[in-house]
């Protein structure tokens, strides 16, 4: 079974909980927000493999919040999943820092798949800091 | 606005054109969030029979209330159609004779989402007698939405914005009232007073400190 932490963010509830229970059948750990800056407090207390994220919500801008939740937890990949999937929203969200953008509604295996190579990436990602990390205090040292 | 008669025909198409797309395109947005819930919903039962197949219990609690969230969004589904039928129906043909209170209502059904998107709250307000008028039902939508939009463009969370309907001395009088744009200006009063033209009504605006109230008139055909 796949591990990885999930936060949905998104203000159809019942979406977010049916998709958050078929997750967890999957063995993902998964929290629920109804709005951006729900979500903006979730990410301030817990870290993310993935967020997925609705960019048409009552409040803030869908845009503006992503950019808060990469903020909030910069290891986290964003997977925008909308029922107003335009190519013109789509090139924005990527411009913005979103890893994928998909539309709804999303087959679940396809889902995983994302929030998987999610996962992965974040991990690379912070591997690639601790060796650069590492790297800068050996030449530092002249090691 | 330009002057020439064809560049006015031509720019009032676009403009109905334009507020046909947006209002499909809020409700289409809607259905695929029924659709999403339901798709969910179905392939969480398909999960769960799975589960009790490998010989784990799946609580009757949960079934229903699976079940309860499928028949929500299908009613919720079968509102939206219902309501994006009569408004695509409203272009029909140029002049209907159609009940001013069902229009405003199914119109402010469909623009529902665009108020709860800024936090707002759209409220509508009728009599119980209906109120028949002649003329394009699409037109005085298209005002109407028009005049919605604007209150919308600044407003901010808890605001509300009204739609209120009465007839008076054979007049159908409607107000829309909410907060006012910030720029201060009405956008395309021109166009909406020509559209008002062919529906033989008129469109008024005034700015009274921060709100904004649109009053449109048109003739009514009396108590049926």
């Amino acid at each position: 079974m796949a591990t990885a932490r999930v936060l949905i963010v998104d203000d159809e509830k019942d979406f977010s909980g049916a998709l958050a229970e078929r997750m967890e059948v999957r063995g993902l750990t998964v929290d629920t927000a109804e709005s951006g800056a729900e979500g903006i407090e979730k990410a301030k207390k817990k870290k993310y493999d993935a967020i997925i994220l609705d960019l048409a919500m009552p409040g803030m801008d869908g845009i503006e919040t992503m950019k808060l939740l990469l903020v909030e937890n910069s290891d986290a990949q964003v997977i925008v999943l909308t029922g107003r999937a335009t190519v013109q929203k789509g090139v924005e969200a990527v411009k913005a820092g979103a890893a994928e953008f998909l539309e709804k509604p999303a087959d679940i295996n396809t889902l995983i798949d994302k929030i998987i190579k999610a996962r992965n990436t974040g991990t690379k990602l912070k591997e690639k800091r601790i060796e650069d990390s590492i790297s800068d205090i050996t030449k530092k040292k002249g090691w | 606005m330009p002057d020439d008669e064809s560049t006015h025909e031509k720019a009032l198409s676009e403009k109905s054109l334009a507020f046909f797309g947006a209002v499909m395109a809020s409700v289409s947005h809607e259905l695929n969030n029924v659709i999403g819930i339901v798709d969910q919903s179905a392939g969480l039962l398909e999960d769960l029979l799975y589960v009790a197949r490998e010989g784990q219990p799946v609580p009757e609690e949960k079934l229903k209330k699976i079940a309860e969230r499928i028949t929500t969004q299908t009613q919720r589904g079968i509102g939206l159609i219902k309501r994006m039928n009569r408004f695509a129906h409203s272009t029909d043909e140029p002049i209907l004779e159609f009940d001013l209170n069902e229009t405003v209502e199914n119109l402010a059904e469909l623009t529902r989402r665009k108020a709860t998107l800024k936090k707002a709250e759209l409220k509508v307000g009728y009599g119980d007698e209906p109120i028949k008028i002649t003329g394009s039902p699409f037109l005085l939508q298209e005002v109407l939405y028009a005049c919605i939009m604007q209150t919308l463009i600044d407003a901010e969370p808890g605001d509300n914005v009204s739609v209120s309907v009465a007839a008076q001395e054979g007049r159908a009088v409607m107000l829309v009232e909410g907060r006012k744009p910030l720029s201060g200006e009405v956008n395309d009063l021109d166009y909406l007073g020509l559209m008002m033209n062919r529906l033989d009504g008129t469109i008024e605006s005034n700015i009274e400190k921060e709100r904004i109230i649109f009053r449109i008139t048109v003739p009514a055909m009396g108590r049926r």
